[in-house]
C-alpha cells in the first residue's frame, strides 16, 4: 500500500456515514472501487452499507501521476487498516456528521487515531450534515481542537459531500496548510 | 547468529467471502503476517478461510470441505456452528483472531506432516508490532488490484461555471509598509458602517442585545436574523439571492434600509435560503469592500485571522485560500501579506475586510507590534517545498476538472 513512484495518495477518514465514500466520488476521475458490504452490529442503524475494507477513487494528473483517494473502513474494528492507508500519504481528509450523538468526540477519536500522521503531514475537516443540525458550531470544533493539544490552525468547513466544490476546496485548503507558498494553478 | 532456514509461506485461500472482507483479510496478511502466509487460490490451499453467513447452512459447509478433501478451514460465523475440519470463529471477528486461527491450523498441520518438526513454529507473538512494509499486491486478493480493472471514462462532470468577477476591484497596489498613505484613502478604505453592510452589522448587534430575532427592510425582499437564540447558531433567512445582496452592496445602491425586531423568524420555506451568519458578514463585507480596508483597519498593523473562515460557504476571492493558509499561522500586515506572496494587494485588503466582519481578525497587542515593528517577517520558508510541483498539479486538476 506505499505510495508507488508516481503514485501518491490522499487518505479520506471519519466515522460511519459521513460521506467517505460519496466525497471520494465527488472528485474521482474513476467510478470509485467501493468495497463495502452489508452493515453489522451497530452501523446498520446509520447506514444500510458501510465501508468494511477500504474505498479508493483517483485523480489523474498530466503525464501519468496519480493521487489515489482512499477511504478508510468506518468501523473501529478495522482500524488496523487505517496505519496501512496513511503510509506515504500527503495528508489526512476528516468528515465528520453533525448529526451523531457526539461529533466533537469522533473528531477527537480520529485525531487520536491518526496522531502520528497528522503530526508528519496535515488534516482538513469537513463537517457533513449540518444543515439538519447546526451544532457543534464550527467555533465549537475549532475550540475543541485547541482544548484537545491541537494549536495549529486546521481548515474546518461545513461540507455537502456530494459536492465537488466543497470536497474540492477541502483538499485545496489540504496542500495550501501544507504549502503556504504555494501559488494557485489559476493565478 | 546462526541463520534461520528459509521457510515456504503457508498457504491460505479464502472462499465465500465478500470482496471487502477477503481485501480486509488479504490486506491484513500482507500487513502483518506477510513472512509466513500467501495468499492463493482455493485449489492450492492448505487453509480455507470461510464465512459461513455466505453459506446457507452446515450442509454446503460440509459440501465445501468436500470440494478440498484435507483442507482445514478456518470458519467464521454469527452463529453457533461446529466444524470437525478446523476452527470455528464467532464474529464480529478481529483480524488478530483470524491470523491465530490459521497459526494454530499451521501448527497443526506441522505436527501432523513430521511429529518431530525440524522447524520452530511460529507462535506469531510480537509480529503485529514487527511488521514491515507491505509490498504492493503480489499476494493481495483480486479486490487489491482491482483499480487498473475498473478504469472507465472520466464521469461526467457539471459544466464549468464560469468565473465570477472577484468582487476585489481594480485597485493599483500603492500601499507601502513603513511608509504613509500619501493619497485619497477612500482608495484603499471603505466605510463599513453605512450601506447594507452597516445596517445589517447594527441590526444584528441590536438583535444580539436584546436577545430577539430582526429583520432588515428595505430591499426587494427582506432579510431576517436568528441572532443564535437556544443554542443555535446565528442565521440569516431570505429569499434574496447572493446576486441581489450583492446589487445592494454597491455604494450606489441608493436603498434606504431600516430594521426591527420580530418575534421569531417565519417559518422558512423551501424557497427560503439559511445562511450562517457568519457568511453573511463574510459576503456582505466583501462586496461592499471592492479590494479595500474598514475605515478601522490599519495597513501598516498586524493582523491574523483567528481560524480559518468557512471557504466552502463564503465567497471565495482569488488566491484565498493561500491568504488564509498564511494568515492563520502568525501576525502579519495586510502589505506584507501582499508582498511574501506576491498577490495584488487588493485581494488582500478584501480578504482583509471580510475577516473583519465575520469576527475572524485578530490585532496584534501593541507591545508586540512595536517590537516586532522592525523585522521583516519570515513568513515563509525560503525554498519551496519539494512537493510543491506535485501539489500545483493537484491543485490544477481540481480548478480545472469541474
Amino acid at each position: 500500500m506505499r505510495a508507488k513512484r508516481n503514485h501518491h495518495k490522499i487518505v479520506f477518514t471519519g466515522p460511519v456515514g459521513a460521506g467517505k465514500t460519496t466525497a471520494i466520488a465527488s472528485i474521482s476521475d474513476i467510478e470509485p472501487v467501493r468495497t463495502d458490504a452489508s452493515a453489522s452490529d451497530m452501523t446498520i442503524k446509520r447506514k444500510n452499507n458501510t465501508t468494511v475494507a477500504m474505498d479508493y477513487g483517483m485523480l489523474r494528473l498530466p503525464g501519468g501521476e496519480k493521487v489515489m483517494l482512499y477511504g478508510t473502513p468506518g468501523q473501529e474494528r478495522f482500524d488496523f487498516m487505517w496505519e496501512i492507508l496513511t503510509e506515504g500519504g500527503i495528508g489526512l481528509v476528516l468528515l465528520l456528521d453533525n448529526t451523531r450523538v457526539q461529533p466533537l468526540q469522533d473528531m477527537r477519536f480520529f485525531l487520536d487515531a491518526f496522531r502520528d500522521f497528522v503530526a508528519r503531514t496535515q488534516v482538513v475537516i469537513g463537517i457533513t450534515h449540518s444543515d439538519e443540525k447546526a451544532t457543534p458550531s464550527l467555533s465549537e470544533y475549532h475550540s475543541a481542537l485547541r482544548a484537545h493539544g491541537i494549536e495549529r490552525p486546521v481548515p474546518i468547513f461545513e461540507a455537502d459531500a456530494r459536492s465537488f466544490d466543497d470536497v474540492s476546496l477541502l483538499v485545496r485548503s489540504l496542500l495550501h496548510s501544507l504549502d503556504p507558498g504555494l501559488e494557485d494553478a489559476d493565478a | 547468529m546462526r541463520a534461520q532456514p528459509k521457510v515456504e509461506p503457508f498457504r491460505v485461500g479464502i472462499a465465500r467471502m465478500s470482496e471487502s472482507s477477503a481485501a480486509t483479510v488479504g490486506m491484513a496478511i500482507e500487513r502483518f503476517a506477510r513472512d509466513q502466509f500467501a495468499i492463493v487460490s482455493s485449489k492450492l490451499a492448505q487453509v480455507l478461510i470461510v464465512d459461513a453467513d455466505r453459506i446457507i447452512g452446515r450442509e454446503t459447509l460440509q459440501g465445501l470441505s468436500a470440494e478440498h478433501p484435507g483442507i482445514p478451514l478456518v470458519v467464521l460465523s454469527s452463529s453457533e456452528i461446529q466444524t470437525d475440519n478446523g476452527l470455528v470463529l464467532k464474529k464480529p471477528v478481529s483480524i488478530q483472531g483470524v491470523l491465530e486461527a490459521v497459526r494454530n491450523i499451521r501448527a497443526r498441520a506441522a505436527v501432523a506432516a513430521d511429529p518431530a518438526p525440524t522447524q520452530p513454529i511460529d507462535s506469531g507473538a510480537g509480529k503485529i508490532e514487527d511488521a514491515g512494509q507491505p509490498t504492493p499486491a503480489a499476494r493481495a486478493p483480486e479486490q487489491a488490484r482491482k483499480p487498473a480493472a475498473v478504469e472507465h471514462a472520466t464521469p461526467a462532470r457539471k459544466p464549468r461555471i464560469s468565473r465570477e468577477d472577484d468582487c476585489c476591484g481594480d485597485a493599483e497596489d500603492i500601499l507601502v509598509q513603513g511608509r504613509p498613505d500619501k493619497f485619497d484613502r477612500a482608495r484603499t478604505h471603505f466605510d463599513d458602517r453605512s450601506g447594507l453592510l452597516g445596517a445589517f452589522r447594527a441590526a444584528v448587534d441590536h438583535g444580539r442585545v436584546h436577545g430577539k430575532a430582526v429583520t432588515v427592510t428595505g430591499l426587494s425582499d427582506a432579510l431576517y436574523v436568528d441572532a443564535g437564540t437556544a443554542g443555535q447558531p446565528a442565521r440569516v433567512i431570505t429569499r434574496l439571492d447572493d446576486g441581489a445582496l450583492r446589487a445592494a452592496c454597491a455604494p450606489d445602491a441608493g436603498t434606504t434600509l431600516q430594521f426591527y425586531t420580530i418575534a421569531a423568524v417565519p417559518q422558512s420555506s423551501k424557497d427560503w435560503r439559511r445562511i450562517g451568519l457568519e457568511s453573511m458578514l463574510w459576503n456582505l463585507s466583501l462586496w461592499s469592500s471592492q479590494g479595500r480596508l474598514p475605515n478601522a483597519i490599519d495597513a501598516h498593523a498586524r493582523v491574523r485571522l483567528t481560524r480559518w473562515p468557512n471557504f466552502t460557504r463564503c465567497a471565495v476571492t482569488p488566491q484565498a485560500l493561500r491568504i488564509a493558509a498564511l494568515w492563520v499561522t502568525r501576525f502579519l500586515t495586510p502589505i506584507e501579506v501582499a508582498k511574501v506572496l506576491g498577490v495584488p494587494q487588493r485581494y488582500v485588503l478584501a480578504l482583509c475586510a471580510a475577516a473583519d466582519a465575520a469576527g475572524l481578525l485578530e490585532r496584534q497587542a501593541i507591545a508586540a507590534a512595536e517590537s516586532a515593528d522592525t523585522l521583516a517577517p519570515a513568513a515563509l520558508p525560503a525554498a519551496p517545498a519539494p512537493t510543491r510541483g506535485l501539489f500545483r498539479r493537484i491543485l490544477g486538476k481540481l480548478l480545472h476538472a469541474r
